[in-house]
């Protein structure tokens, strides 16, 4: 490809303006004269994107203008192409063979035919020497080149879709691995299946051996024979014995009914009947105090007469005391008194009869209480004892029953034992057999599941070699591809070595197994750092021409102010080392120093003074 | 790209080798390449549209 003419309307400072270009064009001009710009628009031109990735094609236009244009004629397969692009607007791509003169829009005859021939990205790493790559170069040399090699063959892209790939063979994986889970951890053979139903029913017929003989023994000596129920029996019996005996005991205490019967009529009658006939104590007792006031009254009477007895005349009358009068009266009186206390006697005789007749009345009316409570009391101890002798009788039947039951076993406890025994392994036995039973269910589903998840297996498995042999071709695809270009690259810089002389002076040879180490950095970085400048900037353009004339590229080189930092030696060995290779490759150089273009003994020169 | 074709061309010939190794068929073989070219022409495809287009069962 050679770049002929670009013109350019409202594209940076230009309002419009053209540039031809020769095999060797030098464009030169101070600083803020429009020469980045003119290589920005070049590669607008060609490419429709900004040469920093970071700015925007609008970012080219002309300050004040909303859109700019450029039109590209370059030269590639021995035909004419005319390349017009917009800012705002698709390219339009015209042709002409060389005879003709008018340019007609171009129709590929292939899809894949591109009359640019590589990318952008490819472009800017390869053709295009930017001033900020630069500065990364030599900042770290190694790494610039290691990413420089990995960018030139879009080995970015291509390493995320190596990636890709591991990571489909990682789900892949886990896909079968998630089978492997939900499947049993175990394989299980159809053998050892039977086997575990085997099992299962030797303990079924265990425990029907044992269900036969435990129905024999519960029929033999049925339930009553429990040692336990013979001792409730026993306990029941002697609480219901000892329950009459006290019931007995208290029924002594009293008469029999009819007694009871007997003797409440005679009390009720007695009471009916009002008691004995006596006077009243009341009465009896007035009596008794009148009787005894009246021989007070007689004895007062008797002692006054014979004190008045003692006397002879009256203290009152002074008239003699007739003594035979009250002798008379004396006597009298002693009359009156001895018969007013035989009538005494006989009263208190009469008042103790009358007291002893209440006290009988009120015993008799107290023996009518407790007879009438007396006699349901009877009653009720005598149907009590009656109740519990039936119940003694009961429990006696049921003793007797019990032992006649148990008279037959020699030694029931040891019988006991072995019942017990039977039980308790029978209940084992149901255990294992419930046991076997889940054990045998859980491996029938088991070997379902197995069978369900066995064709999933199949195609997880295939699954995995289909993504494991897609891997392994993509890992052996992106290795031969690095090997094959890392030697395109070798054999370039072999190509170019002669112009690398100035390394030997730091001990580095660029044999064939010295160019590698350089370009992927091992063991050269303490070289490398003792460079200068300048000396660095040179191996930063070999490298980058080597590189790039080992990789696709434009077929033209456009360098942006190289001899920037350059010695005056390197220049002119840059200028006359361009010289030399522009034949073959096109090269563009901007410059802002005028020393460098006077190097330059072939070519054009294109040099900005500021006219837009 | 030039090295994309060259890429794969490496990949085709690895993949005819290892599906020889592993007995698979062409079509196996064929679907491997196509999702390799689908991988590099189409950016967003991640590995899960990946493995969905390595592993999906063409009618045969």
């Amino acid at each position: 490809m050679k770049i002929r003419r670009l013109e350019l309307e409202n594209i940076g400072r230009y309002v419009s303006r053209s540039f031809d270009f020769d095999d060797l064009t030098v464009v030169c001009g101070e600083n803020r004269t429009g020469k980045s710009t003119l290589i920005y628009a070049l590669f607008f031109a060609l490419f429709g994107t900004h040469l920093h990735s970071a700015l925007k094609t609008s970012d080219l236009c002309r300050k004040g203008q909303s859109f700019g244009s450029a039109v590209l004629d370059f030269e590639a397969g021995g035909r004419s192409f005319r390349l017009k692009r917009s800012t705002q607007g698709g390219p339009v791509l015209y042709s002409r063979n060389a005879d003709a003169e008018d340019w007609r829009p171009d129709i590929p005859d292939h899809p894949q035919t591109d009359p640019i021939g590589i990318s952008a990205e490819a472009a800017s790493l390869t053709s295009f020497f930017r001033e900020g790559e630069l500065i990364y170069f030599l900042q770290d040399i190694p790494r610039y080149n290691k990413t420089l090699l990995q960018n030139l063959v879009q080995m970015d892209d291509v390493l995320i879709v190596q990636s890709r790939f591991k990571k489909a063979l990682v789900l892949a994986r886990e896909e079968n691995k998630a089978l492997h889970q939900a499947c049993p951890l175990k394989e299980i053979s159809p053998l050892s299946l039977e086997e575990q139903k085997k099992q299962a029913e030797a303990f079924e017929a265990e425990r029907s051996r044992m269900d036969a003989e435990l129905k024999n023994m519960s029929e033999y000596v049925g339930k009553a024979v429990d040692p336990n129920l013979f001792k409730l029996l026993q306990q029941r019996r002697d609480e219901k014995a000892g329950a009459l005996e006290a019931a007995s005991a208290q029924r002594k205490q009293l008469p029999g009914l009819n007694e009871l019967a007997e003797r409440l009529k005679e009390v009720e009658a007695y009471l009916a009947a009002g008691g004995e006939p006596a006077g009243s104590s009341d009465a009896l007792q007035r009596r008794l105090g009148e009787l005894e006031r009246g021989i007070r009254d007689i004895d007062d009477e008797s002692g006054r007469l014979r004190r008045l007895e003692s006397q002879a005349r009256c203290a009152v009358c002074g008239q003699p005391i007739p003594k035979q009068r009250l002798s008379e009266l004396i006597s009298e009186l002693a009359g009156r008194k001895e018969e007013a206390e035989k009538s005494l006697q006989s009263t208190r005789r009469d008042l103790q009869n009358a007291l002893d007749a209440e006290r009988r009345l009120e015993a008799a009316r107290r023996e009518l209480e407790t007879l009438r409570r007396r006699i349901p009391e009877a009653r009720r101890l005598e149907e009590q004892i009656g109740d519990l002798k039936a119940q003694l009788l009961k429990s006696d039947e049921e003793l007797h029953q019990y032992q006649a039951l148990t008279q037959n076993l020699k030694d029931p406890e040891k019988h006991f034992q072995r019942l017990r025994e039977l039980e308790e392994e029978r209940a084992r036995l149901e255990g294992c057999i419930i046991n076997a039973r889940v054990a045998v269910r859980q491996m029938e589903q088991d070997l379902a599941l197995i069978q369900e998840c066995s064709a999933k297996f199949d195609q997880s498995r295939q699954h995995m070699l289909m993504c494991n042999i897609a891997c392994q071709a993509v890992d052996y695809a992106v290795q031969s591809l690095n090997r094959s270009l890392l030697e395109k690259v070798r054999r370039s810089i072999s190509e170019w070595a002669g112009r690398f002389t100035f390394l030997r002076e730091f001990d580095i040879e660029l044999g064939p197994q010295q160019i590698s180490p350089i370009i992927q950095a091992r063991g050269y970085q303490y070289k490398l750092n003792q460079m200068s400048k300048s000396e660095r900037i040179f191996l930063y353009l070999l490298l980058k021409l080597a590189i790039g004339d080992a990789m696709s590229h434009l077929g033209a080189f456009v360098l942006d102010d190289p001899a920037d930092g350059l010695d005056l030696k390197r220049k002119r060995m840059l200028a006359q080392l361009l010289t030399e290779i522009s034949p073959g490759r096109q090269i563009i150089v901007t410059t802002n120093d005028e020393s460098f273009a006077d190097q330059f003994s072939a070519g054009s020169r294109i040099d900005l003074d500021g006219a837009i | 790209m030039i090295q994309n074709d060259w890429l794969i061309h490496l990949f085709d010939r690895r993949v005819d080798e290892l599906a020889s190794e592993n007995n698979l068929d062409d079509g196996q073989k064929q679907q491997i390449k196509d999702v390799f070219r689908f991988a590099l022409e189409n950016s967003y495809a991640d590995e899960r549209q990946i493995r969905v287009r390595l592993t999906r069962q063409e009618p045969k």
